[in-house]
């Protein structure tokens, strides 16, 4: 609703759709929602995603384990597959990645797994759509600004620019040092380069704002 | 999308300036307010880029040269450094690739000039100029989608484009407590005379006319740009701020690398 004000304060249209996409029944039902609104999508960004269970899987509580999978990779099929063909020639989908999805790790194993599904499927949907004329790529945030840093402490309600002030030397102990913790506008700015490439333009590379080799 | 671009009294080194992507990305830059330092191996063109860039009012400094010789890079570097101090952004585009033959039939000559020309060439302009580079200063390696999987005929360009990427993985790791970023760039096809399809027209001009925006004839899903999009993304990694990305592979390409 947050989201909705401010693009109205901008004199932009903004509808919301609630859904957990890791649920079929209410995907497709907000789907449907969309597709009564609007006969064309020249942009979809699959953003929903995030770790349920960070333990390794010797000690996951594999429902959650599972979970994730689901709210990483699942979302992220199931909104393509329900809202593709609204996409026109010139269309552009991006998908919200990480750089664990392109390594291994002692922790965070289902994000990585899901992450690496989505990477995957992301270099296959490039394959299946370009002669549509739709370019589909992975966007890599790295480590940014949200409410994830809030989590250890809920009653933390630091915005963006305090996270940023707080790690200005270096990024909390599970980030690799050599990582910067980014505002989110360098993230949307980096959606919205991809988002805005002419005809021929990239399909299926992935963009990315890490600052270690994935 | 046009990048917003402001490189007033910084200094950018671009090799291989005197054609093609090196060319183009020379005068964006310049356009941005950038001093340029620019070499190429033959002095013509590399003059020409030059007056042109003089005529709108740009500081160059433009000295031909061959980056696969280290004595000649070392002296570039200190030409550049005394001209115009530190270095902000360099460029390493310069490359060759003309060999189209299978391994078994290949020319030994040319397959080792092609591999020094592009990966010792990167490496020996990376180590004479990181000396004159500061904190927020920002290295572009030209890699190709040949360097990530193989292609028929293309093994000792490929093969010198996959030593460019893991060097860059390289130099990304260990400069970036200097603030220096290194990433790769991959261009795809455009139009220039080093383009595959386009080895048997007389020059840029005639690429640029007969193959710029339309399919590549060796892969459908591929779109020859013209150097002049292939620039535009150079000024996109250029805009980004300090400690931005690095280690990172940003391309051009419309397949994907693995496929």
């Amino acid at each position: 609703m947050e989201t909705q004000r401010l693009a109205e304060a901008k004199d932009r249209n903004c509808s919301l759709f609630i859904a957990d996409l890791t649920d079929i029944d209410q995907t497709i039902q907000a789907c449907n929602e969309i597709r009564a609104r609007y006969d064309r999508i020249d942009i979809l960004i699959n953003n929903a995603g995030g770790g349920v269970e960070r333990s390794p899987l010797p000690e996951a509580d594999i429902m959650l384990w599972w979970k994730t999978i689901e709210t990483n990779l699942k979302s992220t099929a199931m909104v393509t597959r329900f809202l593709h063909d609204l996409l026109p020639d010139g269309g552009k989908i991006i998908n919200v990645s990480s750089g664990m999805g392109l390594s291994p790790g002692s922790e965070n194993d289902a994000y990585r797994v899901a992450k690496a599904g989505v990477h995957i499927l992301t270099e296959s949907l490039a394959l299946q759509l370009w002669d549509r004329g739709i370019d589909v790529n992975n966007l890599v945030p790295g480590p940014v600004a949200t409410s994830t840093f809030n989590q250890d402490d809920p009653s933390n309600r630091l915005d963006p620019a305090d996270i940023m002030t707080l790690y200005e030397d270096g990024p909390p102990p599970q980030f690799p040092s050599v990582e910067r913790v980014k505002h989110p506008d360098e993230v949307a700015n980096l959606a919205l380069y991809i988002a805005t490439f002419g005809k021929g333009g990239p399909n299926g590379q992935t963009f990315s704002l890490a600052r270690r080799p994935l | 999308m046009k990048i917003d671009l402001d490189l007033t009294g910084k200094t950018v080194v671009v090799t291989g300036a005197g054609r093609g992507i090196g060319r183009a990305i020379t005068l964006r830059l310049a356009e941005a307010g950038a001093n340029l330092a620019i070499n190429s191996r033959s002095e013509k063109p590399l003059n020409e880029v030059a007056a042109k860039l003089e005529s709108g009012g740009s500081e160059v400094l433009a000295v031909p040269m061959d980056v696969s010789d280290w004595t000649e890079v070392q002296s570039f570097a200190k030409t550049v450094s005394s001209k115009f101090g530190s270095v902000d952004i360099l460029i390493n585009n310069a490359a060759i690739g003309t060999d189209a033959k299978a391994i078994p039939e290949s020319d030994v000559e040319e397959w080792t000039s092609i591999i020094t020309v592009n990966i010792l060439g990167t490496y020996y302009m990376c180590r004479a100029f990181i000396e004159h580079m500061v904190p927020g200063s920002k290295i572009i390696n030209f890699g190709s989608g040949n360097g990530h999987a193989p292609a028929p005929i293309r093994s000792a360009y490929g093969t010198s484009k996959a030593a460019v990427s893991i060097f860059s993985e390289y130099l990304a790791v260990e400069v970036w407590k200097q603030g220096i970023d290194v990433n790769e760039f991959i261009p795809g096809p455009v139009a220039t005379t080093m383009l595959p399809m386009g080895t048997h027209l007389p020059n840029e001009e005639a690429v640029r006319a007969e193959l710029a925006n339309t399919a590549s004839s060796e892969d459908p899903s591929e779109w020859i740009k013209t150097p002049e999009v292939a620039a535009e993304h150079i000024a996109y990694m250029c805009a980004a701020r300090e400690r931005g990305p690095t280690g990172q592979v940003y391309s051009l390409l419309r397949r994907p690398i693995r496929a």
